[in-house]
């Protein structure tokens, strides 16, 4: 296809000086192979772009984690629950799965998305829903966990591959929400704090309600959530990390833990903005 | 004149790039369905084996699965493979240890489980925390005290080796080796670890005969008001329902077992019951290995059970004291009856 509309000028041309033809025909064809190379590679290693028509368009579902308004950074001591205890944040993950777009008049569209959150890694922090039809979308709902049909199988691929550290190999079934970090206690010494919400128990919905509607018109929109971690800790009392400092959701004695944790996640969950 | 070579060479060249092109997108597909399947080969007296819809046995799955069962490169310092603590001589258990010892030299909690019939059970552990076959190979592998890996070092040394990629690519596809893709080739070879041909199998296909002694034993391990194995190592086929079981070992469970998987009080002590195929090998016996003998396991259930909270009512039930001596020899004379000495020397089981 390419190859004849470059054959043909180049017989015309036999009257030119030989070396230089060859030079330029050389180049030339060093540059379609090239561009193969280059269209194979595209082909193979990148997924399509989903296509954009008038009538829909690609959104992008950003989640910015912070502390009270503070943009998150791992291992920095500097945060300050609602009960008062300084603490860092080492690790934090959590699985968005379900996203669903509310559109005005309340029908639902689903995403049918599992995927994982984590703050050590920017990129990862966002749910692309592509194919949108254009509607106006006031509110959006999530899950916080993997659903009870997809808990029990550690043989997944993407975010729920075993080999993204969210899986218990003990008790099949995956780690919802992940905090692992330090805090500094009564006497100033650090202290370890780990928080991992688990089970189906701890299987959460959550809505947020778009303040600013998501109005989609055949272009690409970007939708900013912000995910407050403090808030995490304040159901129905603040959490004192001094008492409450791992969990781990393997005994029952956890059940009142997730249950709080589980009620939490709506407020923590607050709409941002749409780009 | 020289150019009109060239540009033909050119020309087929950039031809067979575009062909490449297309034929690199496609020969996944193409290697999935020139795969052989795996066509289990069952014995009379087993029942149909559910593979799942998602993991098909293919004869190519099989060796892989096979090669990475034997290979230490699944373990944090590469020195033990799953053969080294599930040994085929004895029916895939630990060289009758009570725990077996992990790469740092610590001794697991529990007696290493025999790899026999697995693709009849639902659950895998002696808890069952392992939902299905593929998911409990990860268990293993990144325990602690068993082959201490990182599954994200396992895979790149999976995927930096000289073998592996293509032939993982041969039988799942992608261009990089995944967990799930792992997890699918060990539980295929897992699957293909049938036991059926022991004495018991060749009595019931008329080929051989009980000794007397075997014949009581048969008896009495059927008998409600004697042995009374057979409410839950029901006779025939797998010797087992599966379920889960306080068979009265401890006053208060010093391990919660099934309780630790489904945080139901009631589950407390609760373990798997084991098959009795190849009993005979798999010494010492219950999920601790606290019984190093066959008698000692039988007077367990003829005399030693204690009234503990969650005791099987199977259990609650019967006399102590049921079984004189002799009977439990008979027993044992039985259970020796299951030994498959076919399945502990079968070559395509070897390395």
């Amino acid at each position: 296809m390419y190859t004849y509309s470059f054959l043909t000028p180049s017989f015309n041309l036999n009257q030119l000086n030989q070396k230089i033809m060859k030079s330029i025909q050389l180049s030339i064809w060093a540059c379609v192979a090239i561009l193969c190379f280059a269209s194979c590679k595209d082909k193979t290693e990148t997924p399509e772009p989903a296509k954009t028509t008038a009538t829909s368009g690609n959104v992008s579902v950003l989640f910015a984690n912070e502390v009270d308004g503070q943009a998150l950074e791992l291992g920095k001591m500097q945060y300050t629950n609602a009960a008062g205890n300084m603490y860092q944040v080492d690790l934090l993950k959590y699985y968005v799965t379900n996203v669903i777009l509310v559109k005005s008049d309340n029908t639902e569209l689903a995403v049918g998305n599992f995927d994982l959150m984590n703050a050590a890694d920017l990129s990862s922090c966002s749910v692309s829903a592509p194919n949108i039809p254009n509607a106006t979308y006031t509110k959006i709902k999530f899950n916080i966990g993997i659903p009870l049909d997809r808990n029990h199988n550690g043989a997944q691929d993407g975010d729920l591959d075993p080999v993204m550290g969210m899986i218990w190999d003990w008790n099949t079934g995956y780690v919802f929400f992940k905090h692992e970090g330090k805090y500094k206690n009564t006497s100033n010494v650090e202290k370890p704090l780990a928080f991992h919400f688990a089970t189906d128990r701890a299987f959460t919905s959550v809505e947020v309600p778009l303040t600013n509607n998501l109005v989609v018109n055949g272009a690409d929109k970007k939708l900013y959530l912000k995910f407050n971690l403090n808030k995490l800790y304040t159901t129905p009392t603040n959490v004192d990390f001094n008492v409450d400092n791992s969990r781990q959701s393997s005994t029952a004695a956890d059940f009142p833990w997730i249950d709080n944790l589980k009620a939490s996640f709506s407020d923590a969950f607050i709409f941002d903005r749409v780009e | 004149m020289r150019k009109l070579i060239i540009l033909p060479i050119l020309g087929l060249y950039a031809i067979a790039v575009f062909i490449g092109c297309k034929d690199s997108a496609s020969i996944d597909d193409v290697n999935i369905q020139q795969l052989t399947p795996y066509v289990l080969s069952i014995p009379t007296g087993l029942p149909p084996m559910d593979i799942p819809k998602d993991n098909p046995m293919t004869v190519e799955g099989v060796a892989l699965g096979k090669m990475l069962f034997f290979d230490p490169i699944l373990s944090g310092d590469n020195t033990q493979s799953c053969a080294a603590c599930h040994r085929q001589a004895f029916a895939f258990v630990d060289s009758n240890l009570r725990f077996s010892i992990g790469i740092d030299k610590m001794p697991g909690t529990r007696n290493a489980m025999p790899l026999v019939n697995l693709g009849y059970q639902k659950q895998f552990f002696w808890d069952g925390g392992a939902a299905n076959l593929e998911s409990q190979v990860i268990g293993p592998i990144q325990n602690p005290v068993e082959m201490h890996e990182n599954l994200v070092k396992a895979l790149a040394e999976l995927n930096a080796h000289t073998q592996y990629p293509a032939l993982f690519k041969r039988v799942f596809g992608g261009d990089k080796i995944t967990t799930p893709m792992l997890m699918k080739a060990i539980a295929q070879f897992e699957r293909t670890l049938i036991s059926g041909n022991s004495k018991y199998d060749q009595v019931k296909r008329g080929l051989s005969s009980f000794t007397p002694a075997e014949q009581r034993g048969l008896l009495l391990f059927s008998d409600i008001n004697k042995g009374d194995c057979g409410h839950c190592h029901v006779v025939g086929s797998t010797f087992s329902d599966f379920e889960y079981r306080n068979t009265g070992l401890d006053s208060l469970p010093v391990d919660l077992g099934r309780g630790k998987i489904t945080l139901n009080k009631t589950d407390d002590g609760k373990f798997k019951t084991p098959s009795l195929r190849n009993i005979a090998l798999t010494a010492p016996y219950m999920h601790d290995g606290r019984f190093l003998t066959l008698e000692e396991c039988i007077q367990h259930y003829n005399m030693g059970f204690r009234y503990t909270q969650n005791l099987d009512p199977n259990l609650a039930n019967v006399k102590k004291g049921r079984l004189n001596a002799g009977e439990v020899q008979d027993i044992i004379a039985f259970l020796q009856t299951l030994t498959d000495t076919e399945f502990i020397n079968n070559p395509a089981f070897k390395p």
